[in-house]
Parts: structure tokens; C-alpha cells; sequence
């Protein structure tokens, strides 16, 4: 699962994308500095149509076409393995493939009964963009997208059990796009991302709450405050 | 905190959060040890029917249980079981243990 990430560092992300595709984007004013993205967040993403590429408005939770309705289901992530399959991702998988820009995704660890949460970036703090997927409007949604998963890697795998698709250069351009990719290349492409490219630390637990946003969520964990010297004399 | 008592004395680890959006960060953080939500459709900050919205679309495998003392909440394809209010102590055990049974990992 992947269900933070952030997006603090908007234009290098788009750039990156930008680069990768041959393609001019640039931020759009509504996207500012976003260090603590969750699930509903309308964030900005790339996706091509009808020959077109843009960076569109499209909220975190994609919503299929059968869980639409008064409760509408949605999801955060589809498993890369399955993408292709199951019904909810079928259609998306093969014709609504997008790059979701983000500079970090967090994950949290368990140490005795507490959660600490690390950051995980490329090696540089090099922009990426995650493998999405992404629905049209319908009704009183917007256009909504998730973020595939896959295994995880040597370096994720310390803390959890999957990760999100990490793309990077001629991977974006492969992978965006309307019209089915073969099932050789869709394994490809989702396969984990080499572990000796990434970086990970632990942040403060000040991002675990998701009111918090800022600077503040990349910031290094609090240090525990030093044991009272105790003067008995 | 008297369905906390209730079901830590059945025997399951208990998370509890004061409004609907500590839930969602404490489900975040718990992601892989939960099965079951058990929620109100009236709650502070983010109401139970958003609230079992957020957990199924991290993980579908997790039940949703939700409780109200108006007739509007039922189930729906968010919440798997529920219960109408006032309930007693045995409702509420019954019900987590048809959904902690029907998670499948």
C-alpha cells in the first residue's frame, strides 16, 4: 500500500516528466508545495488523451464504475499484478494510464508498540512520478486516480510488505498513454525499483497526523528529551 | 471507552481515536493489523459513513461495523453490519465476530 506521499518540490517533479515525455508542462498555480498528500487530495497528475498530454486536477481515490453511487467506493491503490484483470482497473489499466509526480512517499515502522514513519526518496532526492491510474468524471466526481503497487524492494521491505511503481525517465514515457501496453511491458515497468537508487529516513511523527502539512513533515524525528539529573545531595 | 472494555475483555487489541479523522491516521499507521472498524454514523470532525469510506479504499479486505440510533444508517457497500442503537453489550461482540471471521487475509 501506498497511502502518503508528498509533493513539495512541484516544478522539479513536472520538469522531470516534462523532460522524460518532450513534452512542455509546467505547474499549474493551483499546485503549491503539498509535503503531506492523502487520500481525497486533489493533486496535480499527467495524463494524455486524445493524443494530448496535460498536467490535470484529479483527486486521490479511484472511484470504478461499479462503486459509484450516494457511498462511492474508493480505492487508493491497485496492485500492479493484477491491474490488468480485475474488472474495477480493467478498462483504466489499458487506456487511462498516468504519472502521478511526487517527491517521497512515507511508510511507517513498527519499533515495540509505536509507529515511526520514514521517508523514502531517490538517491539526490531526484523527482519521480508513481504509476497511476485514472477514472473520467461522473456525476459530482472529479476525475480521481490511484497509485499502483508492486513488491517491495530490499529497502522497502525493512518496513513494509509492498511499494508504490516508481518511474523515472524513458519509464514515464513508456508508461503513460491510452492504448494497451503488452503484458511483458506492463511487468516491466511495475517491476520494484532498484533499492541501490533510493534513500530512506526517518522523519517526525508530526507527518502522521494528516491535518499537519509543511516543511515541518520532513523534518527529523524528535529526539527523546534527555533523563532528568537527579541531585540527591 | 465501554466498547473498548467490551471487546478487550473478548480478547482483540483495541485502537481508539476521539473523532473520525484520528481514526484515519491511526488506520494509516495500523494498516496491516486491522480487520475490523467499528464506527457511529455520528461523529466529530468526519461522520461514520466517511469515515468507513477511508479504510475500505486502503485495504478492502477490512469489515466496517457501524452503529446509530437513527434509522438513516444502514448497510450499505461500505458497512457490513449494523447496528441500530440502543444495542446491547452481546450485539456488538456477535457482530465483530461475524466480521473479524469474514476478513480474509
Amino acid at each position: 500500500m501506498c497511502v502518503r506521499y508528498t509533493l513539495h518540490k512541484t516544478d522539479a517533479a513536472l520538469n522531470a516528466i516534462s523532460a522524460a515525455l518532450g513534452a512542455p508542462l509546467e505547474a499549474p498555480d493551483w499546485a503549491g508545495p503539498k509535503f503531506n498528500v492523502t487520500l481525497t487530495s486533489t493533486m496535480p497528475v499527467v495524463a494524455r488523451q486524445a493524443g494530448a498530454t496535460a498536467v490535470r486536477p484529479m483527486r486521490w481515490g479511484f472511484v470504478p464504475f461499479g462503486g459509484r453511487g450516494p457511498h462511492p467506493k474508493l480505492i487508493a491503490n491497485a496492485r500492479a499484478e493484477t491491474v490488468a484483470s480485475l474488472p474495477a482497473f480493467k478498462k483504466a489499466a489499458a487506456s487511462r494510464r498516468c504519472l502521478v509526480p511526487a517527491n517521497g512517499f512515507y511508510e511507517w515502522a513498527t519499533e515495540g508498540s509505536t509507529k515511526l514513519p520514514y521517508l523514502f526518496t531517490l538517491a539526490g532526492e531526484e523527482p519521480f512520478a508513481l504509476a497511476g491510474i485514472w477514472d473520467p468524471p461522473a456525476g459530482d466526481l472529479p476525475e480521481t486516480y490511484c497509485v499502483l503497487t508492486t513488491e517491495p524492494n530490499d529497502l522497502v521491505a525493512r518496513v513494509h510488505n509492498r511499494m508504490p511503481v516508481i518511474l523515472t525517465d524513458g519509464a514515464m514515457r513508456r508508461w503513460i498513454g491510452d492504448a494497451p501496453l503488452a503484458p511483458e511491458e506492463l511487468k516491466l515497468l511495475t517491476a520494484p525499483f532498484d533499492a541501490a537508487r533510493m534513500a530512506t529516513r526517518r522523519v517526525s511523527r508530526y507527518m502522521s497526523n494528516s491535518r499537519n502539512e509543511g516543511p515541518q513533515c520532513l523534518a527529523p524525528p524528535d529526539e527523546p528529551r534527555p533523563e532528568p539529573e537527579l541531585d540527591f545531595g | 471507552m465501554a466498547i473498548r472494555h467490551s471487546l478487550e475483555a473478548a480478547g482483540y487489541r483495541v485502537l481508539t481515536a476521539k473523532d473520525g479523522k484520528d481514526a484515519i491516521d491511526a488506520f494509516v499507521e495500523h494498516k496491516d493489523e486491522i480487520r475490523v472498524v467499528v464506527t457511529d454514523t455520528m461523529m466529530p470532525v468526519m461522520d461514520g459513513s466517511k469515515l468507513a469510506m477511508a479504510p475500505r479504499a486502503i485495504d478492502p479486505r477490512v469489515r466496517v461495523v457501524s452503529s446509530s440510533g437513527l434509522d438513516t444508517g444502514a448497510k450499505s457497500g461500505l458497512v457490513l453490519e449494523f447496528l441500530k442503537k440502543p444495542y446491547e453489550n452481546v450485539e456488538l461482540l456477535a457482530a465483530v465476530r461475524r466480521q473479524f471471521e469474514a476478513y480474509v487475509p
